[in-house]
């Protein structure tokens, strides 16, 4: 495993066009499951996921020689993708407010049928995102939906591990702060109100 | 922190938002995707070397440009005729009823006093704000009305944002830019503020490359709600918020909302400007007496004709320029 992952980062620096197509049948799965969780929207997703794989061909003479799997730097920059294309958060919750059945439903047939996040869960992480700081949300993504070990998500952001888990803190105390909601009744559960306003005037910082 | 502590963090969070469902792309939309990503990949190579070739020329083809440009700019100064228009002054295009109320907030604007804003202080205003509570898809429940308080550093250096704070629904939340962000649109201090050009086209040239629309939104519509943005929870130099207002009475679309009231159900006049990608409109209301900008509502808009609905209000009840963050203007005894 780890001397593959050395060999693959060697032929993608090396501009192996295979290298590449296999690294993107192995994650484009995981970088679309968190793009859409992140931006709530099919289409933005697809971006997101165009934009991580265009970044990693970009930045490929900058890989380190290493054995480090991909997976978790793939992630790291599709949640920051993600983040910028959202940088409007009150439009993306005006329009989740307003039409929650466009969200799940992609504009093709999908031969595998699946399930995707329903349009109340999408909702509810994108008014959560709304209070997270960037850095929280990276952490988020890394560690409570992708699984990630603090030191992986300590690695691939370059801070310290400590870092890590003082904003998985922030981050669980700003929620905790706003959502009196008991997971268990999530699904019928109103959110308290949010501050709806606070990226209006100052989010989006590119 | 412990590890149990950290540990706790992380479980307490999955519990609140699940990882999410892993999604598999069919066959097809992954090779669709897949082309999407080597086209990118093909422009940017191509771009690169292109750049790579030409960028001596491009150099001194843009130079030779900007001082042209500069040259033309010094000539056309010093022989200004006052009849002939620059090319990009755009007509009035809001309803008659709508400039009338625009001129005479934009009249209120300049009887203001210019402050004395410091580097080191921060612009304070307090809005009774009122939210829609109601759920996902279900009707607009809207709660009760609550206070919100901002504090804006007015540092223009690329950090002056770092005591940025926001008070509200009993906490205080900190506004983190996550890293350097100079004064601007998105951080617009009282001297970036005054720095605006204060003609209203040139401003509006200014707006519409600055304003970001969203999916299919309009520009005309992007331009509209980031001024309402700047004029909102600012302290606006009172030529610069005369510009804001004659600069809308230049967007198409922009109507007067008659008997429009604040969050705290006050009486004004509104102006209004719906958006058509996002089927909402945001009207800015003005005091009918002094035309002072009184807040804001925020409606949904139906395509079948039936009313809009109120989904959001605020009511402007102070603003102020303050030594610290978190601290009030003083206030008459």
């Amino acid at each position: 495993m780890s001397t593959e992952d050395r060999e693959l980062r060697r032929r993608l620096r090396g501009g192996d066009q295979a290298a590449f197509d296999s690294v993107y049948a192995e994650h484009v799965n995981g970088v679309f499951t968190l793009a859409h969780r992140l931006t709530a929207n099919w289409a933005t997703a697809e971006d997101v996921t165009s934009e991580t794989f265009l970044t990693l061909w970009r930045n490929r003479d900058g890989l380190a020689d290493d054995d480090r799997p991909l997976r978790a730097w793939l992630l790291a920059i599709t949640t920051r993708q993600a983040l910028n294309a959202t940088r409007s958060r009150r439009r993306l919750l005006t329009f989740l407010a307003r039409a929650p059945d466009d969200l799940t439903v992609p504009d093709f047939a999908d031969s595998t049928a699946q399930r995707l996040d329903d349009a109340h869960t999408l909702a509810r992480t994108a008014r959560a995102l709304e209070l997270l700081t960037r850095s929280e949300t990276e952490v988020l993504a890394l560690c409570v939906w992708s699984g990630l070990s603090y030191a992986e998500a300590a690695e691939t952001l370059g801070v310290p591990v400590g870092t890590v888990r003082s904003r998985l803190s922030r981050a669980r105390a700003r929620l905790r702060a706003i959502i009196d909601d008991p997971p268990d009744e999530a699904e019928t559960d109103t959110w308290t109100r949010t501050p709806t306003r606070i990226p209006t005037v100052r989010g989006g910082r590119p | 922190m412990t590890a149990d502590d950290s540990t706790r963090d992380l479980l307490e969070l999955r519990r609140q938002l699940p990882p999410p469902t892993e999604i598999t792309l069919s066959p097809e939309h992954r090779a669709r995707l897949a082309r999407r990503v080597h086209t990118a990949i093909d422009d940017h190579d191509r771009g690169a070397r292109r750049t790579g070739r030409v960028a001596a020329p491009a150099l001194l083809v843009a130079c030779s440009t900007i001082l042209a440009l500069l040259t033309w700019g010094a000539i056309d100064d010093i022989a200004t005729d006052p009849r002939s228009p620059s090319p990009r002054d755009r007509a009035v295009a809001t309803a008659p009823a709508a400039t009338l109320v625009l001129e005479s907030a934009a009249t209120a604007a300049l009887a203001a006093p210019t402050l004395e804003v410091r580097e080191d202080q921060f612009v304070y205003a307090r809005s009774a704000v009122l939210s829609n509570d109601g759920r996902l898809g279900g009707p607009v429940r809207l709660g009760e009305v609550h206070e919100r308080e901002v504090w804006f550093g007015q540092d223009t250096g690329p950090y002056g944002w770092d005591d940025d704070v926001i008070r509200e629904l009993g906490q205080d939340w900190p506004i983190d830019y996550s890293g350097p962000a100079a004064a601007g649109v998105g951080r617009p201090t009282y001297a970036w503020l005054a720095s605006l050009p204060t003609d209203p086209d040139a401003l509006l040239d200014v707006l519409y490359a600055e304003a970001r629309t969203v999916e299919r939104q309009e520009p005309e519509q992007a331009v509209f709600e980031l001024i309402g943005n700047l004029v909102n929870e600012q302290a606006v130099p009172p030529r610069t918020a005369a510009a804001f207002y004659r600069a809308t009475t230049l967007i198409p679309g922009v109507e007067v909302e008659r008997d429009a009231t604040d969050a705290l159900g006050r009486q004004g006049i509104g102006v209004s400007r719906a958006d058509a990608a996002f089927r909402t409109r945001t009207t800015w209301v003005f005091d009918p007496d002094s035309y002072e900008l009184m807040g804001m509502r925020s409606w949904f808009t139906h395509t079948d004709g039936s009313p809009d609905i109120l989904f959001g209000a605020t009511a402007i009840l102070e603003r102020g320029i303050v030594d610290e963050a978190g601290t009030v203007p003083a206030r008459p005894a």
